[in-house]
């Protein structure tokens, strides 16, 4: 878990939403300490199963209550009153704000002895119960949907009853324990309303009233309050290593989803996790730019739809969430990465797209070309692997060949660099620093083929599968001990996403390579650079694969730059706009997303924009002269800037 | 209804960077293998009219040895119904290659045969012609679109030139050559591949003697020039100047001359020397102003 990179995450929020990361940081803890630390919860528990732990003191508890109930109502009147958040609320949310309040509030009432003691007494204990078994309800259902999606494989009416009645099972056993259950259950003084004070009859009536309420409230109430709960603990632990790193989990089946049943178990139970706080909506550059994209949304119509099978089959995702939506994604991981509950949207985007990629043969217009021109030539641009060492013009790059097979660094070059003029001169510049620094490097010349990223990310699994199982072949003949690559996407490819195909590889972005080559003093930059620079993080660089600083190390080692930050930087960088296909996409809704960037960045009145990836590059630079500031802003790759430093 | 497209594997040549005039200065990268383009505008005018009416049936037509294996399949999975490939080695002449295919499509009576206009590799387009010929069958050539008006009647949509189109009706069956289109690229779905990957090329037996007459001979075969040594994009970042220089100094004259050293005096012996011997100064004292 990436500790520093979650505070930042959280004091971004704190500037940007004081007021209710506050209340929602408040709330949270109060209400996870208090029941389980409140004195009259624990003289109870010991009453009943004769197990003791600290309490808290009763002006402590009083202070931590009305704290948590005065955040609940920052909740409330935040989703009443703020009209953005009104449209996304739904009447579930504010069962939820009640149902939350409610033992807060009637514990408080009932404590101070207010008035009607056991009717608060008693509204405390049900909505106390309600709470719990809400929560260890979904978490059984839950895993009656993993049993089903695993071994049975089939929508039997009666699982998801079943296992709520072996939860509420398991969690009534602990009744079976109870040392006196006649007056320390305070369930007890409700059936006293009922039953008359008999013990042969009063003692096991307990019980099973105890059992059959709790199983009445699981079939009552719709049971979708809370999920939330249950799913984002189920995420945290369920996560891999870096949860960014891949787009379905390791180990899954990749999916291409047409329908419900297609989605895997992970996929259904994380959208169940989100709480329409709206986060990933106001940081994904395609809601911002007025794209019909909306993360919560795809979240939500996937839960809504769980659970509902109608005779005619399971809904059709395509249904729910529309074309629009899911082709105006930049897989920048913005939402995954500020989602408080873990979940992943991407992910399910992704499934979408595989689905009217590979399932229908219907992905946009313009991505087809692209598509066949992988098929065919290998590469994004069509210009075939004869072509591919053009780029090199007057510099000497070895090449690995059968003869030559070894090397210290295996310089990935990439469609961009190979064929794009622009991109070619940065690799170029690459190219003379490596040299600079003597450092023993090469190219694999025409053997490479594309990375197969943006093929992955459009949805064309299959293509991706034959240009990277092509490449892990090709790479197998050569011995070198690093990848060093310009483009983030090639090195998110080949870092993460190779190793399926037996390609373990160690990849290291060149701003990374080129900053410890400075700080181990390899290369100095020689010659001044005056001029005020600001970063643009690279979504794959920065968000995905964890990489910030090396861009500003080697600005800061190079005479005469003043560096500025801009305001949505590192993890809160803003996409280009130009991955996850889009640079073939020619999606006319709404703004352009590079328009919306240039202006941040005209915004900090630098005069150069350093970057570090051949997408951002280009979409920067249409962006910023599209807007035509003036002094108009520069556009430079980093390697640029410190090939120029060293002469 | 039948319809028989006839499909070219070629092999496509997209750059000379070889070096050995041996091979007309080709590397083994140099070519891919792929389906005649004009060939796959033919298979999408036949599945345009398949997706109106569902009855018709696509049967795809290649002659030779498999060279692609993959991209034939692709044809297959978008949606073409039958594979067959004649046995029978495709480099002969035109006149020939037309005749078998023309007595090969004629074996499943077809209602409708599509060819495309030309092929990328030899860029001939007179194999349709031929077809025509040989089937005696009504001939429309480089048509963009297909449409059924009638009961076995196609009108077909072609480029006339300079912007004017052109309708053109006739009764079927009949044969269309059929130039590129506008149309957005196919691509097979999921199930269509497995399928195709599944799927038998079936094999054709011609037990006809189709050899043509030669009546042509190749006699000198030229080769093309050698990519030059640098082709280069010129560096962006330099003024004009520099990058028409650079793209001048990419060629591959060499520039002959030396700099004349040393004093005035022995710079203009030297270059009047020069002058008289490449003859360009006349030293013979017949031209002078009088």
């Amino acid at each position: 878990m990436n500790a520093p990179g979650h505070i930042q995450s959280f004091l971004f929020w704190v500037k940007k939403r004081p007021v209710m990361t506050a209340a929602a940081l408040v709330f949270h803890t109060c209400f996870l300490i208090l029941p389980l630390f409140l004195n009259a919860h624990v003289v109870l528990i010991n009453s009943v199963w004769d197990i003791n732990w600290i309490s808290l003191s009763s002006e402590f508890s009083m202070v931590m209550t009305l704290l948590a109930i005065f955040s609940c109502s920052i909740f409330m009147i935040r989703r009443l009153c703020i009209r953005r958040i009104r449209a996304l609320t739904r009447s579930r949310d504010y069962w939820m704000l009640l149902i939350v309040s409610l033992p807060l509030l009637s514990g408080f009432l009932t404590h101070h002895h207010f008035a009607w003691y056991s009717f608060w007494l008693i509204i405390h204990i049900i909505s106390g119960e309600v709470l719990v078994a809400l929560v260890f309800l979904r978490a059984g259902l839950f895993a009656s949907e993993y049993i089903q999606k695993r071994w049975i494989k089939k929508n039997y009416w009666w699982t998801r009853g079943a296992a709520s009645g072996l939860v509420i099972l398991l969690f009534g056993t602990a009744g079976l324990f109870a040392k006196n259950p006649v007056f320390s259950w305070p369930f007890n003084s409700l059936q006293l309303l009922v039953i008359p004070y008999v013990p042969e009859v009063f003692h096991p009536m307990i019980k099973v009233h105890f059992f059959i309420l709790v199983i009445i409230l699981a079939f009552i109430i719709p049971a979708d309050l809370m999920r939330h709960i249950s799913a984002s603990l189920i995420n945290m632990l369920y996560f891999p290593k870096s949860r960014m790193a891949v787009l379905s989990e390791p180990g899954a089946d990749i999916t291409a989803a047409a329908t419900m049943d297609d989605l895997t178990w992970k996929q259904m139970m994380d959208s169940q996790a989100c709480v329409s706080c709206g986060k990933c909506v106001e940081y994904c550059p395609a809601a911002i730019s007025g794209k019909p994209l909306s993360p919560e949304k795809v979240n939500r119509s996937i839960a809504d739809q769980i659970g509902s099978d109608s005779k005619f089959g399971p809904a059709y995702l395509n249904e729910i969430i529309s074309a629009g939506e899911i082709w105006s994604c930049t897989t920048c991981m913005a939402c995954v990465h500020h989602c408080p509950v873990f979940t992943d949207p991407v992910d399910k985007i992704i499934s979408l797209r595989r689905h009217e990629t590979l399932g229908l043969g219907q992905p946009p217009n313009h991505s087809r070309g692209m598509f066949r021109h992988l098929e065919l030539f290998g590469d994004t641009y069509g210009r075939g692997p004869a072509l591919r060492m053009d780029w090199v013009h007057d510099e000497k790059v070895p090449i690995l060949s059968d003869d030559a097979a070894q090397t210290d660094i295996l310089l990935w070059v990439g469609c961009a660099g190979a064929f794009h003029p622009r991109y070619s001169a940065v690799y170029r510049s690459m190219v003379k620093i490596l040299t600079y620094a003597r450092i023993d490097f090469a190219v694999m010349g025409q053997a490479e083929r594309c990375c197969g990223d943006q093929a992955r990310r459009l949805g064309h699994e299959t293509l991706f599968s034959k240009l990277a199982a092509g490449n892990v072949d090709e790479m197998k003949k050569f011995n070198f001990k690093r990848v060093v690559t310009l483009c983030p996407h090639c090195l998110h490819s080949l870092k993460n996403e190779y190793p399926r195909f037996g390609g373990e590889y160690d990849v290291i972005h060149a701003s990374q390579l080129v900053a410890d080559l400075i700080n181990d003093e390899k290369i100095t930059p020689k010659y001044p650079f005056q001029t005020t620079v600001t970063f643009h993080d690279p979504c794959y660089l920065g968000r995905v694969n964890k990489t910030y600083q090396p861009i500003r190390t080697i600005a800061g080692a190079i005479e005469g730059i003043k560096t500025n930050e801009l305001e949505h930087n590192r993890e809160n960088g803003f996409c280009c706009g130009g991955g996850g296909g889009q640079m073939w996409l020619h999606d006319n809704s709404g703004q352009h997303i590079s328009h919306l960037r240039a202006l941040q960045v005209a915004e900090s009145k630098a005069c150069t924009v350093a970057t570090a990836c051949p997408y951002c590059l280009t979409m920067l630079d249409d962006g910023l002269v599209s807007i035509e500031t003036q002094p108009s802003v520069q556009v430079k790759d980093i390697i640029e800037i410190a090939a120029s430093s060293i002469g | 209804m039948k319809i028989v497209v006839c499909i070219k594997q070629i092999i496509h040549t997209y750059a000379r960077t070889g070096r050995n005039p041996e091979s007309l200065y080709l590397s083994k990268t140099d070519q891919i293998k792929r389906i005649n383009p004009y060939d796959e505008a033919a298979l999408d005018i036949a599945l345009n009219l398949k997706e109106e009416n569902r009855n018709h049936e696509i049967i795809l037509l290649t002659l030779g040895p498999v060279l692609i294996e993959e991209q034939l399949r692709r044809c297959l999975a978008l949606g073409a119904d039958h594979l067959y490939r004649i046995d029978h080695p495709a480099d002969t002449i035109s006149r020939e290659k037309a005749n078998i295919l023309a007595q090969a499509a004629l074996s499943f009576s077809p209602d409708l045969i599509l060819c495309g206009k030309q092929s990328k590799d030899h860029e001939n387009g007179v194999v349709p012609g031929f077809m025509a010929h040989a089937l005696n069958l009504p001939f429309v050539a480089g048509i963009e679109a297909l449409e059924l008006t009638r009961e076995m009647v196609g009108a077909a949509l072609k480029n006339s030139g300079r912007g004017v189109k052109q309708v053109i009706e006739t009764g079927l069956p009949a044969l269309f050559s059929v130039d590129l289109g506008a149309s957005a690229q196919r691509m097979p779905t999921g199930s269509g591949m497995q399928k195709a990957l599944a799927a038998p090329i079936h094999q054709f037996d011609l037990n006809i003697d189709v050899a043509a007459r030669h009546k042509t001979a190749h006699s000198v075969i030229s080769v093309p020039c050698p990519r030059t040594k640098r082709t280069l994009v010129p560096d962006y970042q330099d003024d004009s100047f520099y990058r028409v220089r650079q793209l001048l100094t990419a060629s591959r004259v060499k520039k002959k001359g030396r700099v004349l050293t040393g004093s005035p005096e022995t710079q203009i012996t030297e270059l009047m020397s020069f002058l008289r011997d490449k003859k360009l100064i006349d030293v013979s004292g017949r031209n002078q102003v009088k």
